[in-house]
């Protein structure tokens, strides 16, 4: 298994590679000077200059790769020439906002969709079944921005059950939890009814049942393991998803995570700040496929390392 | 069992719903409060004062920092770390006497050397200042003793004063920037009412007060300052009491939160005027008539009204009335005919097509408002095509040099961080501010207006600066390189309760001297 994950996180460097190059030649291809940008309009010509120097734009293509490649291979990501942080400060100070988010609504997500799926499929075409899937339907056509509003508004205006947006207590983590939950929760849900669905109609399945073992456990033990694997694999995407790309919900509930430091600096035209966090996202990305993959052999005997 | 649980939980959200409809229950216990939150839409990017250019941080170093002078709530330039000034016959040397008995919060003593410090600081060419041109007038800056200074000028200027007052320009403790260099704006030491008691990027910035301040002790005890990006969400959090103060309120719900009991709304001018830019050296608009003619096509107070909610006021000179020395020239009022009589003159009876460049969600209403242009352009034949870009992409294009410009008709806005005329008439209509390195950006030029704006800017008898720019406000109304708009006004909503916080019209907000009503 050792050699197993020695060659996946080979296998990443390119990968890697790949997401540095793009990330580099794409924040450079979108429109806007980020001298003139991050100066501001009354800054001074010469203030222009130095940023575009700091941010090494007055060199070639090729040489502002180099020292870009340079200062990471250093571990450095540099500093954002608009708030004068190291780039890892940035991060690093919305790490924990995003990491526990994605933890909570994926935890909601899974552990509601994964139950509802089940019982779903167990009962197909139930009032229950009809009721879950119209709910997880509307869930994943919900703009996210909307519903966090109503959340607020009901929650917090006019209940004032509780905090409208911010951290602080755990209370704040409640309606961006729920919020950013819908969509995976509602993905789940369905991914749990079908695969479920599928592996009941197998022949071990038949089998188990010969064996006169009770439902409960026909369903827990052999049906829910295998149908597993599709499952892990949207939640793990899902993962690398949150991360990031939670800006609508981050937004709404003023909550400081990784994809509105991503945005406010594409906005910004931020390039260290902007690679940076991709590249960062983009290695959260690649270890947490590595440990889905390990996991599948955990849930399915039929999966190898080879 | 299953079916059990699900009706159990559509009850509960009914019964939430409810209660929810019978009416807000959000009151908090009537504990005497000494602290405020303050929700703002962008983030602080930086605590360095002389490196700052935006907004939200300015509010902030304003209370960790002092100036030499300052703006009281009624927009005068008043003493704050300098006593009292005077300035030589020609205007170029500027002695100040500074305020004794100032320490900054690391015990560093304020004095002459330290004003010395600064201000070199900022001529340095090594720092980083943004807004290097509200100091670089400064030639060299003199210890007279340990409580007077003198700064000598390049050239007379007179708005210098006015200049001093810009939160770009506060005093840093010099043992401080020895101390932190490069991280000093994330470990700010400053002689003002507050200091940095934890900052936790993109999520609070938290003040508490300094209790050796040398000024009036603020009331307040803690200010956290929070970047809420949603507009609605401000709302929500004032509304549900997570927040005391919230900063750019959308105009059209100014009504709805007037009524709110629990609520005071403050609708002020600001500084920051609206303006569509020609490009005069467009094929169309280098004629005056036509630009003559898309002013008086434009109906201003509609656009006040109608779009912006009353959140607005239609200008009637180039520079506001909030700034020296305004003169009322008088706005082009709304002529549809004129219009279509001085496009005829001028050779285009049946009009011509022109592109309109626009940011969205820079300025209030931004899109609607180039709409309501575009109509009333076509009303008087002109086809204008509306083009939208995002903000960074727009600035960029607008500030290209003249033989790159690609734009025609676009909008802009100029909001500057002091009140004198000089620093909205001079970088915007000079012959020598074009760009890219200045913001003239529609190749304005009438020498005569150039040299009254020099004149205004040098000599430092009021009277004459006031005939020299109230002659260019005259001049550049006439020439029409802009289609005058309007001013925005800013909304501020806070809790009733609250009092004594001073909304400036450079969109700042001073808040050492408020307090919670009993």
């Amino acid at each position: 298994m050792g050699v197993y994950i020695a060659k996946r996180l080979l296998m990443s460097i390119p990968v890697l590679l790949g997401v540095i190059i793009l990330v580099f030649l794409m924040v450079r291809m979108v429109p806007g000077d980020p001298a003139v940008v991050m100066a501001g309009e009354q800054a001074t010509a010469e203030q222009v200059d130095a940023i575009r120097a700091e941010l090494h734009l007055d060199k070639p293509l090729p040489v502002q790769f180099g020292l870009f490649m340079h200062d990471l291979a250093k571990g450095d990501l540099g500093r954002s020439p608009r708030t004068h942080a190291p780039v890892s400060e940035e991060i690093g100070a919305r790490l924990g906002n995003s990491v526990v988010l994605m933890f909570t609504s994926l935890l909601l997500a899974t552990v509601i969709g994964v139950a509802t799926g089940v019982i779903s499929a167990v009962k197909p075409y139930s009032l229950f079944d009809s009721l879950a899937m119209l709910v997880s339907l509307i869930g994943v056509s919900m703009p996210v921005f909307w519903l966090g509003l109503m959340f607020i508004l009901l929650f917090s205006v006019q209940l004032g059950l509780l905090p409208a947006a911010g951290t602080g207590t755990w209370l704040h983590l409640v309606l961006p939890t729920v919020c950013l939950a819908t969509v995976p929760l509602a993905m789940i849900s369905r991914m749990t009814r079908s695969c479920v669905l599928e592996v009941m109609g197998q022949d071990y399945i038949r089998t188990a049942r010969a064996k006169g073992l009770p439902e409960r456990v026909v369903i827990a033990v052999h049906a829910l393991k295998n149908a597993f694997i599709p499952i892990i694999t949207v939640v793990g995407l899902q993962m690398g998803n949150l991360l990031g790309g939670a800006v609508l919900t981050e937004n709404v509930f003023a909550w400081p995570g990784l994809g509105r430091l991503m945005v406010d600096s594409i906005l910004a035209r931020d390039y260290p700040v902007v690679q940076g966090t991709v590249l960062f996202i983009a290695v959260c990305f690649v270890f947490i496929n590595i440990l889905i993959d390990v996991l599948y052999v955990y849930l399915d005997a039929r999966v190898r390392f080879d | 069992m299953k079916k059990w649980i699900a009706l159990l939980v559509v009850a509960v959200m009914f019964a939430a719903l409810a209660s929810g409809c019978g009416g807000g229950s959000s009151q908090k216990p009537a504990a005497v409060k000494d602290s405020i939150v303050v929700a703002q839409g962008t983030d602080i990017e930086d605590l360095d004062p002389h490196g700052i250019a935006s907004t939200p941080s300015a509010i902030v170093t304003e209370h960790i920092f002092d100036t030499l002078v300052t703006l009281d709530k009624d927009f005068k330039i008043v003493p704050r770390l300098a006593e009292s000034w005077q300035s030589s016959p020609d205007g170029k040397e500027w002695t100040f006497k500074l305020r004794k008995g100032v320490k900054f919060t690391d015990g560093t003593v304020f004095n002459a050397q330290v004003v010395k410090f600064n201000i070199e600081r900022l001529l340095d060419p090594k720092v980083k200042v943004l807004l290097r041109g509200y100091i670089d007038q400064v030639a060299k800056v003199e210890v007279v003793d340990e409580y007077t200074v003198k700064m000598i000028l390049k050239y007379p200027h007179a708005p210098f004063l006015a200049r001093l007052s810009s939160a770009s320009n506060a005093m840093l403790s010099p043992a401080a920037v020895a101390k932190y260099g490069a991280d000093i704006g994330r470990n700010p030491v400053g002689t003002g009412p507050y200091k940095v008691k934890e900052w936790v990027r993109g999520d609070k910035l938290v003040l508490e007060r300094n209790e050796e301040y040398w000024g009036a002790k603020p009331a307040i005890k803690t200010v956290v300052f929070k970047p809420v990006p949603d507009n609605n969400t401000r709302l929500a959090m004032l509304e549900a009491g997570d927040a005391d103060i919230i900063v750019r309120v959308p105009p059209v719900e100014y009504d709805r939160l007037s009524k709110n009991a629990n609520v005071k709304v403050v609708r002020s001018n600001s500084t920051r005027e609206i303006y569509m830019v020609m490009n005069v050296n467009n094929q169309y608009l280098k004629d005056p008539r036509v630009r003559q003619a898309l002013n008086y096509a434009v109906n201003k107070e509609e656009i006040v009204n109608g779009i912006l909610k009353g959140a607005g006021k239609a200008v009637d000179s180039p520079l506001l009335q909030e700034m020296f020395p305004y003169k009322k020239v008088g706005a082009y009022e709304f002529n549809p005919t004129k219009a279509k009589q001085l496009l005829a003159e001028a050779g285009y009876p049946n009009g011509f097509k022109l592109t309109i460049h626009h940011p969205v969600g820079r300025y209030l209403e931004d899109k609607r408002l180039v709409e309501a242009i575009q109509g009333y352009l076509k009303n008087v034949g002109i086809d204008a095509e509306l083009k939208t870009m995002e903000w960074a992409a727009y600035l960029t294009f607008v500030r290209k040099p003249a033989d790159q410009a690609e734009t025609q008709l676009f909008l802009m806005g100029w909001g500057p961080w002091i009140l004198d005329g000089d620093q909205m008439l001079y970088p915007l209509f000079v012959s020598g501010e074009f760009p890219p390195g200045g913001n003239n950006y529609g190749f304005y030029k009438n020498d005569e207006v150039d040299a009254l704006l020099k004149k205004g800017t040098s000599t430092t008898v009021e009277k004459d600066r006031a005939d020299a720019y109230g002659k260019a406000q005259e001049l550049i109304m006439k020439d029409a390189p802009w289609i005058f708009l309007h001013s925005e006004m800013q909304i501020v909503a806070m809790k009733k309760n609250l009092d004594g916080v001073v909304v400036l019209p450079i969109e700042q907000l001073r808040l050492a001297g408020a307090k919670w009503a009993q």
